[in-house]
């Protein structure tokens, strides 16, 4: 059941993992982490152009990681939590399994006292 | 920590000294814990082979039709502080390659046992080395965007209240 999820979700990690290799996209992440910021104000910190911004935050949308306001000329760049959600969920069930254990190994640690 | 994977860390604080928790790890009558909650401890014996390359092999119920067999193959044996195997079994979950049961894709896993004096702090690490995309996860590591991706993910767990991996 696990590795059905896990191929499931390849595609989408790959590229969220993908879209993180970049500091500059990283930056972006970070500053997004504090609120929703326009493309000029993620932009300003880097000394790029604005073709390679542009790209730059193609590469977070179709990653998941971020959204892009549809309407009006102000058009703020927002993070998309559910993606990088996906990004570390696919770990979650591993670590349930070995939480559940340590819970039961202090119990019986408790018991053999 | 470790440069060459993902994973994620459990530490425990056990009010018991470090050989009690090792032997819970390692000693066959002593690792009832690992069953399923609902299991009957008796109904499978477990069988541990305390070495270097040597399995650990568990039966897990889920019900009386559905089993699985999980364990490791241990790759580090340092009573009573350290032990380090590769998570699964041979034609078990996580489904280990009989020809190769160490293989890098394989999950990996360290306990650290820290005494405290009668208690016991144990630092659990799993890892994932191979990850889904390799080449890309090499390139992301190197340039430690972990560190960056984790504080992310922190101020995110904040900003939703929600637990995350």
């Amino acid at each position: 059941m696990l590795t059905i999820e896990l191929a499931a979700e390849d595609d989408r990690i790959s590229r969220v993992f993908g879209a993180l290799s970049d500091p500059i996209r990283r930056a972006m992440l970070a500053r997004l982490a504090h609120g929703e910021a326009t493309v000029g104000e993620l932009s300003a910190p880097h000394a790029v152009s604005a073709p390679a911004i542009s790209r730059h935050l193609r590469v977070l949308e179709s990653a998941g990681l971020i959204t892009k306001g549809r309407t009006g000329t102000w058009r703020p760049c927002r993070l998309d939590v559910d993606g990088l959600r996906a990004a570390d969920a696919w770990m979650a069930p591993f670590r349930e399994f070995f939480e559940d254990r340590f819970d039961r190994l202090a119990a019986q640690l408790e018991e053999e006292r | 920590m470790t440069t060459t994977d993902r994973g994620f860390t459990i530490t425990r604080l056990l009010g018991a000294p470090r050989e009690a928790v090792w032997r819970a790890w390692t000693d066959p009558a002593h690792l009832g814990w690992f069953f399923n909650p609902d299991h009957d401890p008796g109904a499978d014996p477990v069988a541990v082979d305390l070495r270097v390359g040597g399995a650990w092999r568990q039966r897990m119920v889920i019900s009386d039709d559905t089993s699985y067999v999980t364990g490791g193959v241990y790759r580090v044996i340092d009573p009573p502080e350290r032990l380090v195997f590769t998570w699964g079994a041979v034609g078990g979950w996580p489904e280990l390659d009989p020809a190769d049961p160490e293989a890098a894709e394989a999950p990996l896993a360290t306990v650290l046992l820290n005494d405290l004096g009668g208690r016991t702090e144990l630092v659990f690490r799993l890892e994932f080395p191979a990850g889904v995309d390799t080449e890309r996860l090499q390139a992301w590591l190197a340039r430690g965007v972990r560190e960056g991706w984790t504080d992310t993910i922190d101020r995110l767990v904040v900003a939703t209240g929600a637990s995350v991996g």
